[in-house]
Parts: C-alpha cells; structure tokens; sequence
C-alpha cells in the first residue's frame, strides 16, 4: 500500500515538481573539516556546501565558481569574486576570506593528507581590493585555475579560529556552496538543504540526503529496494543486472583514472625476479625495454574490459585518458600478439622466461584483484614463471611506496587526472625521475629514468599556454610509453545507477553531485554539464 | 570479595600491557602508513611533516613507550583520519552498536529460553526436534548470509522494511536511541535479528541441554513423583540450575556481540563501533585501531568480572576467591 500513494499525488499535482527530495548512497563519507583531509571524495562535498573559486566540470576542467579568473601575467593569476556571493550566513565572501581560507588549507597542524600539495608554486596572495585575489606563483604555473578547485573557502572568522569538532557538530560548517549542512551523523548520514542565493545554476533538489554505505552490495540493496534513489561506485558485474530492471537506469562515462602496471626499470638486481629454478637472478631482466614490450604485446586489452570488468573499461593506449591535455594521439595501444610477445622476449635473452611475482591492491580500485589475476595469467602465456600477490591498501601501500627498500618488481597501479586536468599528474609524479627533494617523481615507484622525458615534463611545468604545454606534454608522454616505463592496461569507466525517474550526468573525477541529478524530463541538462566523452 | 575483583583488576592491567605491545609491534610490522591517506600528490615536505607530528620516524619502542604514556593520561592517539581523540571516536559509535546488541540479546533471550525449555523438557516431540534442527542452523549459517537473504526476502521482494542504515532517533537522558521511534525500530528489526540469530542458537542449545540433564536428576524425579505441578518443577528446580552456566555464555556472548558486529553492521550499513573499526583497518587509522582492541579487551575483562558477581548471586555455592 506504499506505492500508490506518492504516485497519485504526483498524478494530482501534475508533475514530477513534487519531487524536491534526493537520497544519495555514497560510498564515501565526508570528512567536516574542510582542510583536513585532501581527498577528491571530500571535495566533491565540499564543492556543494563551503564552494571553490573554481570547480570541475563533468570533463573535469576548471570553471568559475565563487570567482571568474585571468592570467595577467606568466606568474600571476587574478581571481575576481563574482558580485552577490554571500555565506550561508548572510555575509558577503570578500577576497579576506578566500586568503584565510587559503592559508588554513596550506598550513592546518595536524591535517591527515594537507591540502599543501594543492596549493603548489604558490608564493605570494594578494588582495588589491575586498573583490580580488592576486596569486603569484615561483614559475609560470597554467594549471592554477585547476589547483584552486580542490581548496574550499570559508569565513575568515571560522577558518581563524574553528575546531575539527566545530565542524563535526556542523557549528562551523558555513560555506558558500549552493547546499548547507543540516545535519551530519558520522558513519551515517550528512542531511543537506538547499541556499537560494547560491551562484550558478540553481540545483533542482530542495534537501538531500547522503547515506554512507561503503559495502558494495549493502549500497546495490538500498537503491534496488527503494531507500535511495541514486548509487555510485556501482560494481561493474552488476551493471546488466541493473540494466535489466525496468525502474532503474545506468549512468556511465569515462573516468579520470587509467590502470597500469609499473615494472622495475631501474635495480641490475630485482628482489622479485628471479630463474626458472626461483632463484634470485643476477641481471634484472625488466630493464631491458624489449621484455617490458614483449609483456604489453602478451596482454589481452579486450579480454580485460570484456570479462573482468564486464565492459565498464576501454583499452588504455597511455596512462592519460583520451581528451585530457597531453594524451597524445600519436600512441596506439599495442594489439595482443603473443607470438610477436615470445619472439621479443627470446631476441632480449630469455627464451624460457623467467619468474616474476606481480603485486597489486585487492581494496584500493574496481576489480583490482581479479585484474591483478588475469594479467598474471596472461603473463604466464608469455612464458614468464608468474606469482600473483594481492595485499589491502593499508599493506600495498606501506611497503610499495618505500623508495629504498625492497619494493615490488611489477606493480599494478591506477592514476586519476582529473584534479590536475591534464597529464602534469601522471608526468611530474610518476615518470619523472624520482628526485625527493623536489618532489617529483614520488610516485614513479619502478624509478624510471630518462633524461629526455625529465626535460620534456620541465619545459611543460613552465608553459602557461594550454594547446604548447598540451604537445610537450605529449612528446613527454610518447617518450616514455615507446620506452615501456609504463605498461597501459585500461581506462575505467564512472557508473552511477539510479531510479529511471531521476537524470543524471556523471563527472570523470567520480563526483556524485546532487546538482548533476534531475528528474528525468522535467528541465533539460544546463550545456556545460552535458558530458562530450 | 572486594579482593577478589582487586586481585582480577591487576591481572587485566598486565592483560593490557601485553595485549598493547602485541599489537603496536604487529601494526608497526607493517610499515609506514603516511602513504595510505596522504595524497599522492603532496609534496616531500608536507608528507615529511605529517611523519614528524605522528612520531612515525621514531623506531618502534620509542613509539611505544610514547603512545604508553599518553595512554596512562588517558590519551589513546587522535585518529589520523578523522583528526579526534580515537577513544572519544569508539564511544560515539557505541551507543549505536550497543542498542543492536542489546535488541539481539533481548530476542535471543526471550525467544530462546522458552524454546530451548520445550524442546529439553520433551525431546521426542516433532516440535522439539524442529527447534533442535534449527538452533543447528542458527550457529552454522554465516551472518553475512542471514543478513543478505532478509534484505532480499524483507526488504527487497516485499518491501516491507528499509535495506540498512540507521532510522530517526530519539534522545532520552542525554542517549541517541532509535527504540523510541516507529522509523528507528523499523530499521532496526533486519539487523536485530541478524545479530540475534547466533546467540539464540546458542540459547536454545544450552537450556535444552542443561534441561534434559536436570530432568534426569534424582531431586526432579522425586519432585515428579511426589505430584508436583510440570511448570513450578522448571520454574523451581530446573531453571534455577541451568541459570549459572547461562549467565556465563550470554557474558561472553555479549562481548562477542558488541565486539564483532563488523559483519551485520557492514550488510546494514549500521553506523556503529564495527564499521567504524573495519573503515580504520582499510584506512590505517592505527590509533583507532589499537584504542579498539584495548577497549574490546578491557570490555571482555569487566564483563568476566560481572559475570562472575552474577553467577555468585544466582547460585549460592559459587564463592568469589
């Protein structure tokens, strides 16, 4: 008797306008404190409660949110604070509080994950007027706008003097975004109601409601029984399942995140390769570029995205996904030849193979485990010896990213763009040489090394220009994937599923934002939340 | 007595310096865990920045002996990941967990004491073998399992009651609690039962047991023969003797319960103290975690100590030493 109910109202009043609530399953909790824990699932809460200068759109490039920006000159940005924005409370944001806001985020004691390494190349922020805000960086610096993105603003009297608990009872939750918080019920639920004078596009919903479910099927259950409308992380086995059911709809494009595997191009002796007799081998066969080759030619792209990851994934030719700055089209995935695989490998040395122990998350990305198996099966077709070790992020993690010890020798990784917007992520942190006191290369955990792609990434770091940083960034990028630093596997793919009454438009950095869900019909999709990819 | 429970209380400190030190060396095992909630873009600087405050530079007994004696100030860390005191971050979620143990133990009770009364008191019945065969499932069948086929049956097919979560609560002297609130006891019913099923089993069992022995006791017979009424035989007789070892199992039980709800608040997405440890393993929040496997230690002790002052109460011949 539960049913009928809503729907004759609906067919009273005539309209889905009735529909002013939105209950979303998220995967990912919100932590409070804006500056405490930098985290993309953070700031896609924060986006919709304190707002940014800028935000990502669906394609994850920046927008004006609070602010409209200019370059004025190759070190300085200008962020002009679009008129009427006010705080929850009533006041207006002046430039003062985006500076406090700033230097909270850069310099919070204690904070889990600083939002420091946002706010890179950034010396200097002035305030020539209540409306403008002046940064100077330490080198031409074009990806500021991008940056600026993931650092949420609040009042300066909150930001000056707030706790972590002020923000956990949601005392001090006041922002500028188009929700404020209502409630917050850690481990639970965050309960939002909409601002009207918010800038921008005015969402649909009126309240919204986030629930935490981080269990898969817990969160599959809740929307399949009717409790929340829209999931997201929805696994890709039961993607058809979902498609199936007739009050459902899947909602899917291509994410920010490429998974690779990382080989060890750089120890003469790697801890985990070793004979045929499983002994330690005195020459790490992983340094010679045709064994890396001959092992991304014995991998089965398609077999991948069609049996492990049950078609949500695309066949990755470069760890940058297509149409982000920098994916360079010259690079073609390389098509499965296992007998080109075999020749290769026999011409580098090894015409038996060798043993080889690949180590890979099982919690971290989506089918990460059973990814982890198929390419160790595929790898065993090469003829290499292989041992598949799948560990929790808590483990992988601590022991993988240990640049002096005994890493792994191959390594399977996945990298999200979308913060940067371009390939500056995947080329500063996990190409780039390792060089700890500049911090690059912090993430190139095979510690590849080559002089060429070092200079490319440098010439690219200082071009402000988008279309000349895009193509040095490309040749960078070529560079290093005809070397084989990287072995590409597969793009993954967003999927969020809800009820069929509800549109929604996916984001590639995973953003599940009320404001990009409509009911279906009601008011067409504002143009820049259409996806183009 | 009184030195009885001192003589408990000092054995449960060297209890928890042992446990303590088990642990801190196990998680340290591990490594270094600044990269599991650092971003991977953050800067050589910050991420060292974060190591220093954390002390996680330190070697392993220095670590120690630094978390040992903020401990004895009552200081268990402040939770890397959600920046509070970890103590303060369990008893939050308590409640939550506390209320769905306490709505299982209740069922379990209820339901099983009479169950397992009938089916010790007439064994050969069809009935009794019915309850028999079921307190077997009860204790065979996973959690998890039980848990996914009520979301299916309950919530999914019949759509009588929600999938998981928490429902409105109420406060009542300062306590969150959804016993109060038709919507908060809505949500509570999947998850009570998942949680009840194992300690009713064990209910079941226990009584049945304990009551086809006593009924083979020479004072029951004797009673019988004398014309005694069935009920006031249980009630006077048997009952009271198969109290003591059920006042010990359901103690132990209820640490268990309140300890290792990780799998039914997972599948109900309950917010309680269990998702709150599984979410810190994941994220290597470490000083949640240890906070967590002391307090459930401490919890296991002073529930021994209560069951025993109990058990002293119900049977007479049981003395404190």
């Amino acid at each position: 008797m539960k049913a009928p109910l809503p729907v004759l109202f609906s067919l009273l009043l005539a309209g889905p306008a009735l529909a002013q609530h939105l209950t979303i399953g998220a995967r990912a909790e919100i932590t409070m404190d804006p500056h405490h824990q930098w985290l993309a699932s953070n700031i896609s809460y924060y986006r919709q409660i304190y707002g940014t200068l800028t935000a990502l759109d669906p394609d994850a490039q920046a927008r004006p949110m609070l602010a409209d920006f200019r370059l004025v000159n190759e070190v300085s940005w200008e962020f002009k604070l679009k008129p009427g924005v006010t705080f929850h409370n009533g006041k207006p944001v002046t430039a003062q509080d985006v500076v406090a806001s700033l230097n909270r985020a850069k310099s919070l004691p204690n904070a889990a994950a600083s939002y420091a390494g946002a706010l890179q190349t950034i010396t200097e922020i002035k305030t020539p007027d209540a409306q403008t805000v002046l940064i100077s960086t330490e080198r031409p610096n074009g990806n500021i706008p991008q940056q600026l993105t993931q650092v949420a603003i609040i009042p300066k009297e909150v930001a000056d003097s707030a706790t972590r608990d002020d923000f956990t009872s949601g005392r001090a939750a006041i922002g500028a975004g188009p929700y404020k918080v209502v409630r917050y019920r850690p481990g639970d639920r965050l309960e939002l109601a909409r601002v009207d004078n918010a800038p921008g596009e005015k969402p649909h919903w009126a309240t919204v409601t986030y629930r935490f479910i981080a269990d898969d099927a817990a969160r599959l259950a809740a929307l399949m029984g009717g409790d929340v409308d829209l999931i997201d992380y929805v696994p890709p086995a039961d993607i058809a399942r979902l498609r199936g059911d007739k009050r459902l709809a899947v909602h899917t494009r291509a994410s920010d995140r490429v998974m690779y595997l990382i080989p060890d191009t750089s120890r003469d002796k790697s801890p985990f390769v070793t004979g045929l007799d499983g002994k330690p081998l005195d020459k790490n066969p992983l340094k010679d570029p045709r064994v890396r080759k001959a092992m991304s030619l014995a991998i089965d792209r398609d077999a991948l995205v069609r049996s492990v990851m049950d078609g949500a994934a695309a066949v990755a030719s470069q760890t940058v996904p297509p149409g982000f700055n920098g994916y360079s089209s010259a690079i073609e995935a390389p098509a499965h030849d296992l007998n080109a695989a075999r020749q290769l490998l026999a011409s580098a040395g090894y015409p038996k193979g060798f043993g080889l122990t690949i180590h890979c998350t099982n919690d971290r990305y989506v089918n990460d485990a059973r990814t982890c198996q198929a390419v160790g099966q595929m790898l065993s077709r090469l003829g290499l010896k292989m041992n598949v070790v799948t560990q929790p992020k808590a483990v992988f993690f601590t022991q993988m990213t240990n640049h002096t010890g005994d890493r792994g020798s191959l390594l399977l990784l996945a990298w999200g763009s979308a913060w940067t917007g371009d390939a500056s992520g995947i080329l500063n942190q996990t190409l780039h040489s390792y060089d700890k006191p500049k911090g690059l290369g912090t993430w190139n955990l095979g510690h590849y090394d080559n002089t060429q792609v070092d200079n490319m990434v440098q010439l690219s770091n200082v071009t402000v220009e988008r279309e000349r940083k895009g193509r040095f960034q490309a040749v960078a990028l070529k560079a290093a994937m005809d070397d084989y630093a990287q072995i590409p596997l597969l793009v993954l793919r967003v999927v969020v599923a809800g009820k069929r009454e509800i549109a929604f438009t996916p984001y590639a950095d995973e953003a599940t934002l009320a404001s990009a869900a409509w009911p279906a019909g009601a008011k067409p999709q504002p143009a820049a939340a259409t996806p183009t990819r | 007595m009184l030195q009885a429970l001192l003589r408990r209380a000092l054995e449960g400190a060297v209890v928890v310096v042992l446990t303590s030190l088990l642990v801190f060396a196990g998680i340290y095992l591990l490594g270094n865990p600044v990269h599991v909630f650092a971003s991977p873009d953050a800067p050589p600087e910050v991420v060292q920045q974060v190591v220093l405050s954390l002390g996680l530079d330190r070697p392993w007994h220095e670590q120690y002996l630094r978390f040992a004696s903020r401990a004895l100030h009552g200081d268990l860390g402040v939770s890397y990941v959600h920046g509070q005191p970890s103590l303060a971050l369990i008893f939050s979620r308590l409640p939550a967990t506390l209320e769905l143990v306490v709505f299982a133990m209740a069922i379990a009770i209820a339901v099983g004491v009479p169950l397992g009364l009938v089916a010790g008191y007439w064994p050969r019945h069809w009935g009794a073998q019915a309850i028999s065969s079921f307190s077997v499932l009860g204790i065979s069948v996973p959690a998890f399992w039980i848990g996914l086929m009520l979301i299916i049956v309950f919530a999914l097919e019949w759509r009588l009651l929600p999938t998981g979560g928490r429902g409105e609560t109420a406060h009542v002297l300062g306590i969150e609690t959804s016993l109060l609130t038709l919507d908060g006891l809505r949500h509570l019913v999947l998850p009570g039962l998942t949680l009840a099923t194992l300690p009713l089993a064990v209910v079941i069992r226990l009584i049945r047991a304990g009551v086809r022995e006593q009924r083979q006791m020479d004072h029951v017979r004797f009673a019988r023969a004398l014309g005694i009424a069935p009920w006031t035989i249980v009630r006077r007789y048997i009952l009271r003797n198969v109290m003591v070892p059920l006042v010990t199992v359901m103690g132990l039980l209820f640490g268990t319960l309140v300890a290792f709800a990780v799998v039914t608040e997972t599948v109900f997405a309950w917010p309680g103290s269990g998702k709150l440890i599984i979410d810190s393993i994941r994220s290597a929040d470490r000083p949640v975690v240890i906070a967590y496997i002391l307090f459930v230690v401490v919890m296991f002790m002073v529930i021994n100590a209560l069951v025993d002052v109990i058990t002293a109460w119900v049977d007479p011949r049981v003395r404190l030493q």
